[in-house]
């Protein structure tokens, strides 16, 4: 009997070991980068005094930075891109850790800036992040201990299962432009923010910076401009990257600008851009947070993309009356905001189609538009009446046909053909008025745009504006002064002069 | 649900952070009022108020997309450059900001349009040539984005900028004997643009097999541009070739 009571111990006792096991973080800690820091080297002490400072907890089995020296140097080589990223995924399995925690320590005027990421080591996806401005590094060492000490395992898998579904983002370069050099440079701790910032405040999947920016062709050659290597999107695509993060920090005499996009790797297209002054560059840290939690609304609650596609190709598509694109490549991506959204589909002899779309953020709504072939039944009544005298019936099918149309090109004749004949057949001049500016309005590239200042002229002269009807007529000849609108403006400015 | 509470438990946990970021945002944004550059856009603001015309419009607008595009806001450049084309089509900078704005944004089609009606306007305007380089290469159209580099750096035999990104594509195509003349051209017309010389270093590294060289022009590299944010890579890159830093 005792014997069976002792076996139960026994196992009782077993179980809770094997159940302890399974709850155990398995960490190490890689050197804090300080490379920022030439002078006072503060990475070294910071991971030491880290590693013992979690060595005492209970929950907590972690291996010191020496027993997994040649890991961290070769995780160095590939961050540094020496070696291939594919060494890693070879002996991540023989290091008896599934966390890593990665970190730095940069200075930004007198305050220190740290921090640390827990990633694993098989997904370099991060499962906990913290970031601290402080005074001494000391501190902030304490702090960051303090936040993984609190953390549990279970917590970190219900808080990775809480996010499964959404995308990864990975931040992959900062740019820095300034005429002067600055004091300090920016890009490479406000990285380290914007990672911690997106780890620890959004809801999204953030693929280490480290791996995501430095392990992805980081000896590409580098292009001038405002544009990043075209290969970059297929790199972050393949590394199940969704989104990446690029931006600049610039850097003028009395502020510096914080630009920020955020691409889609699969359609290679930027989905969001935001900017940020900023004046004080302490103000840094919380700037990252402010930045992360726009980034993470507008990834998770505002954007996404809706396909057009038309018959015919190359329809000019308007977005909430904004021009948003054509589809002449066959098919046009327009990223939206979330909520409803008029859709206006031209294209030069057909019908302008409208609809209204509720468009939900986070999916790819795909619309198909057969765009229905005018029939010019209307502009032809209404020539027919004009040349006829019977100007009113001439002025409503013309605005039969501009509605049919819905502001497409064709319609611009009709728009003039109506300001024509309010001003000098009906002797409507504020109508004429309202018509004629409003062909300058819709019409910026029209060939008719100059026999429109034309009209806009002599309706004011018919209003008695004299003024503005010499200004229209100034504007005319110096930005038209080919047209015959201009030949014809010209003899009213001498009918000026004479009086 | 549960899991979504636990998720911002856990996140509040890990907020080691000021929680004021909302109001130091907005007070850095009330701070920046005052800058120069900050100034300068809204007096091109008060302009485009109280212009007369539909031209003084447009050259307002432009002013205000141009200093957006120096403070690389993207999206306000766009909005600016919109305007000008809309009041004033005919404007050849106008047309070629905004092209650049979609290339900011990513819309190279529409950027490749606004830039040939730019170049339309006036066919020696060097930038608006660069800039269709540029939308051409994100298009993956790498011989029409070398023609155009090479007509701006006719039109202006100083443009280090299309040069190093001419050389780029001759690379990228492997015309490796024109990369690094480019490359060197854009050293002479500017040396102390550091882009070439890193540029230089990875084409004798990866392409020409020529350690030598390769070592010399990331040292450089490094000697023009000594606060370089790559510096710890590119010195690690010397090393792995067998130089001393």
């Amino acid at each position: 009997m005792k014997k069976i009571i002792f076996v139960i111990i026994l196992l009782i006792a077993l179980c809770g070991v094997v159940v302890s096991q399974e709850d155990l973080i398995k960490l190490s800690i890689a050197p804090f980068d300080d490379s920022n820091l030439v002078l006072e080297k503060p990475g070294i002490t910071a991971t030491e005094t880290l590693t013992q400072l979690l060595s005492h907890k209970k929950h907590l089995t972690v291996r010191t930075p020496d027993a997994i020296r040649n890991y961290t140097e070769l995780l160095e080589k590939v961050q540094l891109g020496i070696e291939e990223p594919a060494v890693l995924k070879e002996k991540s399995s023989t290091l008896q850790i599934d966390y890593l925690i990665v970190g730095s320590i940069g200075k930004i005027r007198d305050k220190y800036e740290l921090d640390a990421r827990m990633v694993d080591v098989d997904t370099w996806k991060i499962v906990s992040a913290c970031g601290i401005q402080t005074g001494s590094v000391n501190a902030g060492i304490d702090d960051i201990a303090s936040a993984f000490t609190a953390l549990h395992k279970n917590d970190i898998q219900q808080s990775l299962d809480a996010i499964k579904e959404n995308a990864a983002v990975g931040i992959h370069e900062f740019r820095e432009h300034y005429e002067n050099p600055p004091d300090a440079l920016y890009c490479a701790p406000f990285m380290e923010m914007l990672t911690s910032a997106l780890a620890s405040k959004t809801k999204n999947i953030v693929v280490e910076s480290k791996f995501a920016s430095h392990l992805i062709e980081e000896k590409a050659f580098e292009m001038t401009g405002i544009i990043e290597n075209s290969k970059a999107d297929a790199m972050f695509a393949i590394q199940g990257i969704a989104y990446r993060i690029i931006g600049d920090i610039r850097v003028f005499p009395d502020m510096m600008t914080v630009n920020y996009k955020i691409v889609n790797t699969g359609s290679q297209s930027v989905v969001f851009t935001g900017s940020v002054d900023v004046v004080n560059p302490s103000s840094l840290r919380a700037i990252s947070i402010a930045i992360a939690k726009i980034i993470d609304d507008a990834l998770n609650n505002r954007i996404g993309n809706l396909t057009i596609t038309t018959t015919p190709v190359d329809a000019d598509i308007y977005i909430d009356d904004s021009f948003a694109g054509s589809t002449k490549n066959k098919k046009l991506l327009v990223v939206l905001q979330k909520g409803n959204h008029t859709l206006t589909a031209k294209a030069e002899g057909f019908k302008a189609f409208t609809c209204q779309t509720n468009f939900v953020p986070n999916k790819t709504t795909a619309i198909t538009i057969q765009l229905e072939r005018i029939t010019e039944r209307y502009l032809q009544e209404a020539m027919v009446f004009e040349s006829q005298g019977q100007y009113e019936k001439a002025v409503d099918r013309y605005g039969r046909f501009i509605q049919e149309t819905g502001n497409t090109s064709e319609a611009n004749v009709a728009l003039y053909r109506t300001g024509h004949i309010l001003l000098n057949n009906l002797k409507d001049y504020t109508k004429a008025k309202e018509t004629f500016t409003t062909l300058l309005n819709n019409y910026p590239e029209a060939f008719i745009r100059a026999e429109g200042y034309f009209g806009l002229a002599q309706t004011y002269l018919a209003m008695g504006n004299k003024d503005l009807a010499k200004s229209t007529i100034d504007y005319l000849l110096q930005h038209y002064p080919e047209s015959n609108a201009a030949q014809e403006a010209k003899a009213i400015i001498k009918t000026f002069e004479v009086k | 649900m549960k899991k979504l509470l636990l998720f911002v438990i856990i996140t509040l946990l890990f907020s080691c952070t000021p929680k004021d970021e909302t109001a130091m945002l907005e007070q850095e944004t009330v701070q920046a009022k005052r800058a120069g550059i900050n100034k300068e856009i809204e007096k091109y603001k008060i302009q485009l108020d109280k212009a007369p015309n539909d031209y003084e419009r447009a050259v307002a607008s432009n002013q205000i997309a141009q200093l957006q595009s120096e403070k690389g806001n993207a999206a306000l450049m766009l909005e600016y450059a919109q305007k000008a084309v809309k009041y004033q089509p005919n404007l050849y900078m106008s047309r070629y900001l905004l092209g650049k704005s979609y290339n900011e944004v990513g819309r190279y089609d529409d950027a490749i349009k606004e830039l040939e009606e730019s170049i339309q306007l006036k066919s020696d305007f060097a930038l608006a040539h660069y800039e269709l380089g540029n939308a051409l290469y994100k298009k993956y159209k790498y011989p029409q984005a070398i023609e155009e580099y090479l007509i701006a750096i006719k039109l202006n035999p100083k443009f280090y900028q299309a040069m190093n990104n001419a050389a780029l594509l001759y690379a990228e195509t492997g015309k490796y004997a024109e990369a690094e003349k480019y490359f060197k051209n854009a050293i002479a017309a500017k040396s102390n643009f550091p882009t070439p010389y890193k540029n230089l270093g990875i084409l004798y590294e990866t392409r020409l097999k020529n350690k030598a060289l390769a070592i010399e022009y990331y040292s450089k590299y490094l000697k023009v541009r000594p606060n370089a944010p790559d510096r710890k890579m590119t010195e690690s890159w010397i090393k792995a070739l067998g130089g001393a830093l």
